[in-house]
């Protein structure tokens, strides 16, 4: 058998490809990435989005 | 319970992310209509609501836990969407864990508006991160 036939470095090409693409991807997908959290900067006192505001309203229990 | 220890909040974060998200069911509302969890909630309860309930169930379970907390108001996708941070920690209806602000950001969430940690504090704009 002709194992350097072009269908075959075909195969071993894609593969190659597929291999390399889920090295990169499949740690992400994983949640194996390494992101921090950080604190947020904030600045100026906004208004309260509109849902909180009418929350606060209507129910003494609205913790927003 | 350490909650400065990093290791033992996110776990803590991860048990009330799950509890609340097992039993919640995402309904949108019309508008926006923010409704807090029955008054005896202990993440036990079947929910039907949309972003703003999941985050105030999960303030809920935080504050019984005396895990201070924060409602952050941001975008995504032009869509206006609610989470709630602890430490840079994000629970969030949209996500399968608890994720960090900086994984999130990299998704075009936009941070606009985060809440006080008690209820009636100030809103404040937010300016970035670090």
């Amino acid at each position: 058998m002709d194992t350097d036939s072009p269908t075959l470095s075909r195969r071993r090409f894609c593969r190659l490809v597929v291999g390399v693409a889920a090295a990169v991807t499949l740690p992400a997908l994983g949640g194996c990435s390494n992101f921090q959290p950080l604190p947020f900067a904030t600045g100026d006192a906004v208004p309260a989005p509109y849902g909180c505001s009418e929350l606060r309203k209507r129910d003494p229990r609205g913790d927003c | 319970m350490d909650i400065n220890d990093r290791d033992t909040l996110l776990a803590v974060l991860k048990q009330v992310f799950y509890r609340v998200k097992t039993n919640f069911r995402n309904w949108p509302d019309k508008g926006e209509h923010w409704q807090m969890p029955p008054q005896d909630y202990d993440g036990s309860q079947s929910l039907r609501d949309d972003c703003d309930g999941f985050c105030l169930a999960c303030r809920t379970l935080l504050r019984q836990l005396q895990i201070p907390n924060r409602l952050v108001y941001c975008k995504v996708a032009g869509t206006g969407h609610l989470v709630v941070e602890v430490n840079g920690w994000i629970l969030d209806s949209l996500q399968r864990t608890v994720v960090a602000n900086t994984l999130l950001t990299t998704q075009q969430y936009q941070w606009l508006r985060i809440s006080g940690f008690n209820r009636g504090d100030p809103w404040r704009e937010i300016n970035g991160m670090g």
